[in-house]
């Protein structure tokens, strides 16, 4: 495993598939999650995240290096806004993936806690079903047919969303 | 993880539903499943209610048990609809009865077109008082300043309260003084609609002091009212409104300004504030045009320019804006010619709103037009009223916009709002900017159209046979003065192919009616069957407001009569299907006979009574009331005012 600078400490975290990726402390306090445990000291080994499989992981660890690295808002009032535009755009870059990916990010956020990181795939989402049917956006999100409203309750509720609300 | 597990997605999508904020997103994925539908039962926070489509407060509440805002709509905000809405009364008495005593998390209410009693403000105020924090009355009729003194008196948190009516019940200004006296964190005043209502300087003053640490905007339009203590208080001013501007400095927070005139006098008021403003609004201007780009160069971060006055905003003007003002979103303007919106439409690529009266109709152009389309990408309002200087002017033009409005729809891909209509007034001929080809791009490549307004604008009614072949997402349109021959079998149905349409007004020309003039409907979209090829009256299966109106039309009352019973056999009063039989339904029928108006109006509730002003002394029977008005209506020429009703409570199985 590379290492940036040998005198930060590290983390290292085990995905569901067994692997294991060493990272900057610094990185990983971008997860609430893991910054709570680093601080009851209980990270003092390796972290399993026995829900979370590598392919995910490792993207999720792209995502903290970069945030990791950018300055922080509240360190400097005056931050360049270049560093903004450049964050943006990594964010949006990074978005660009596929459906069960984004969900399997997002999933993975929420366990580890990464405000801005469940935002973006929330935005993104909610970008995704934009001005999109029922139908469409079952397909889009793959779900599953077994939950379906019931033919009245459907008609039922088609008709209120059509006339009454906005 | 290809497959996702139902608690897996249901956890997405808890995450997902915050994010989602437009009504017709929610709506969709309220469908989407039956944990969804909860989901967004449970977490929808604002709805808009169409009254005219649904009035049972007991059954939203159940639906959306948490709601923080209200909208209650009325009729819709149509230019035309204007003068005849006094007689579109929706009353919301069972909704204001529900709200207090039901909807506890509710902050935020605003009222819409509807009728509004004091006594509606009265129990609200004390009952829902303390929680209200945002007030909005927009275009209500029937309260007065006594009502409003409860609002006063009780609402004793409010952040904003906006107050737009025009005719509103003056009695006195006590309900300003409870205002201000009962209330330290106003944000926000929006008074801009109230003229000449006697409002005492004093109190606007105390309600400053108290409220000078919370208040950021006022909107007032009294030009009488010297408002330089106010001024003294209200030092965190951002957004402000006035009309006159004398013996007072402007906060220095100032990032909005309303003012009436860009004058000598008022310049040197506005100038400092140029390089910080983001809105700016004026309603008349007596500078040059030297002075008013010298104006606009010093607003770099101007977002909102409103400038419609009378004498039209000249191509210099336009081509400064569009060099100086980046930032602009939206736009309303008076231009004199069309030439410079091809500088701001290069210019101020963000524009989202732009909103055009045009003098010299004569320069509108296609090209210009297609120029919009190419560069303003996230317009979604656009509105061009071609309008001359004088009602005898008279235009040789034969420009066809057609394909400029194909070009710009391909361009605009997210327009929403498209008005374009014709000062009709003086101009001769038969000229019209669109022809059914026309009407038929905008059906074609308005994909996201919502709200559609044509006027004078087409030559004939295959124009509206086009429209009906697309807008898959029109919800309300108004055509005026455009053909329109019912004789050929006519196409009413070919419209009601607009499933989504939700409002529909049309002032045409029924030729073979000796000028018929105003027909409005409204229609649960494709259920519409039930158009009575009456002279006078239609109506629809729904039990929906319904009417139509003769200008000189000398029908037998009697006929009028018997429409009004077929409209009981025709679900219209009996059997009201939109909802359940608790549900209030509208019934009214409007008849014009010998240049008076009758008005019947029914409105069913399974609730309380609550019968007008108007009627204030005929509560009692109900059905002799009725009895009485429908024979009325038969023909003995009583002023209008006399054949106003309104009968709220009609009970079910009531027969008149």
């Amino acid at each position: 495993m590379s290492t940036s600078s040998s005198s930060s400490k590290k983390i290292v975290l085990k995905s569901a598939d067994n692997e294991t990726f060493e990272i900057d402390e610094i990185v990983a306090l971008e997860s609430q999650a893991i910054k709570n445990m680093i601080e009851d000291e209980c990270a003092d080994n390796v972290i399993p995240l026995g829900n979370i499989d590598s392919k995910t992981l490792s993207k999720i660890i792209e995502y903290c290096k970069k945030h990791a690295e950018s300055p922080k808002k509240d360190d400097n009032a005056d931050i360049d806004e270049k560093a903004v535009e450049d964050l943006k755009s990594f964010d949006a870059e990074f978005a660009k993936v596929d459906m069960p990916l984004i969900q399997d990010i997002l999933m993975a956020a929420n366990f580890l806690n990464i405000d801005n990181l469940i935002g973006l795939m929330c935005r993104t989402i909610a970008d995704r079903i934009k001005g999109k049917t029922p139908e469409e956006i079952r397909k889009i999100l793959n779900i599953n047919k077994n939950d379906l409203l019931s033919p009245e309750q459907e008609a039922k509720a088609r008709e209120e969303n059509s006339w009454a609300f906005d | 993880m290809e497959n996702h597990p139902h608690e897996s997605i249901d956890t997405v999508f808890g995450c997902v539903i915050p994010y989602i904020h437009d009504s017709d997103d929610r709506n969709s994925v309220s469908l989407v499943c039956r944990k969804w539908y909860e989901l967004d039962c449970l977490t929808r926070k604002h709805v808009t209610v169409h009254l005219a489509y649904f009035n049972s407060p007991s059954r939203l509440r159940k639906r959306f048990p948490f709601i923080e805002s209200l909208t209650l709509q009325g009729f819709p905000d149509l230019q035309s609809l204007d003068s005849w809405s006094w007689m579109l009364n929706i009353f919301i008495t069972h909704w204001i009865e529900e709200i207090s005593d039901s909807y506890k998390c509710l902050k935020a209410l605003h009222v819409r077109h509807v009728s509004v009693l004091d006594s509606d403000l009265e129990l609200l105020a004390r009952r829902r008082g303390k929680d209200l924090r945002h007030l909005k009355i927009t275009k209500c009729r029937q309260f007065s300043t006594d009502g409003l003194m409860h609002i006063g008196k009780y609402c004793t948190d409010l952040k904003s309260f906006s107050l737009k009516v025009s005719g509103l019940d003056y009695r006195d200004g006590k309900w300003l003084h409870e205002l201000a006296l009962h209330n330290s964190s106003i944000e926000s005043l929006d008074f801009s609609d109230m003229s000449g209502t006697n409002i005492d300087v004093n109190d606007l003053t105390l309600l400053a002091k108290n409220c000078s640490q919370s208040l950021v905007s006022f909107k007032f339009r009294d030009r009488e009212i010297d408002l330089a203590d106010f001024f003294s208080y209200a030092v965190r001013l951002e957004d402000c409104h006035v009309s006159k501007y004398a013996g007072f400095k402007f906060p220095p927070n100032l990032r909005c300004m309303g003012i009436f005139e860009l004058s000598k006098s008022s310049f040197p008021f506005v100038l400092p504030f140029a390089h910080q403003l983001r809105e700016l609004k004026i309603a008349r201007v007596t500078l040059d045009d030297d002075s008013q780009c010298f104006l606009i160069q010093r607003c770099p971060k101007l977002e909102v320019l409103e400038a419609p006055y009378a004498s039209g905003i000249e191509d210099k003007v336009l081509q400064v804006i569009g060099q100086f003002c980046k930032n602009l979103r939206k736009l309303k303007t008076r231009l004199r010619s069309c030439m410079g919106l091809i500088d701001v439409a290069q210019g101020c690529v963000d524009l989202e709103c732009l909103h055009i009266k045009v003098i010299d109709i004569e320069t509108i152009t296609s090209e210009i037009l297609e120029c919009i389309g190419t560069n303003l990408k996230n317009l979604h309002d656009f509105s061009m009223v071609l309008s001359t200087y004088t009602e005898f002017e008279t235009t040789t033009s034969s420009i066809s916009l057609d394909n400029g409005v194909r070009l710009m729809l391909i361009g605009c891909s997210k327009l929403e709002r498209l008005t374009i209509r014709l000062d009709y007034v003086g101009i001769s001929g038969e000229w019209t900017p669109l022809t059914e080809v026309g009407w038929g791009y905008i059906a074609k490549y308005g994909h996201v159209l919502k709200y559609l307004y044509l006027d004078y604008v087409g030559k004939s009614d295959l124009g509206l046979v086009e429209l009906s072949k697309g807008c898959p997402k029109l919800r309300e349109l108004e055509i005026l003065g455009c053909p329109l021959y019912r004789d050929n079998d006519f196409k009413w149905n070919i419209v009601f192919n607009i499933h989504s349409l939700r409002y529909m007004w049309w002032r045409g020309v029924f030729r073979s009616l000796n000028d018929m003039s105003i027909l409005i409907i409204e229609w649960h979209g494709s259920q519409f069957n039930q158009y009575v090829r009456s002279d006078m009256l239609c109506y629809f299966t729904h039990g929906v407001a319904v009417g139509v109106f003769a200008d000189d039309k000398p029908t037998e009352g009697s006929h009028v009569q018997s429409e009004v019973s077929k409209g009981k056999e025709t679900n219209v009063i009996s059997t009201p299907k939109p909802f359940n039989s608790k549900k209030r339904a509208h019934f009214c029928s409007f008849i014009n006979i010998n240049s008076s108006i009758y008005v019947l109006q029914m409105v069913r509730t399974s609730t309380s009574t609550k019968a007008s002003k108007e009627d204030g002394s005929r509560q009692g029977n109900i059905k002799e009331t009725a009895k009485r008005y429908v024979h009325a209506a038969e023909g003995e020429g009583e002023s209008s005012e006399e054949c106003v009703i309104y009968i709220n409570s009609f009970e079910e199985g009531e027969e008149i």
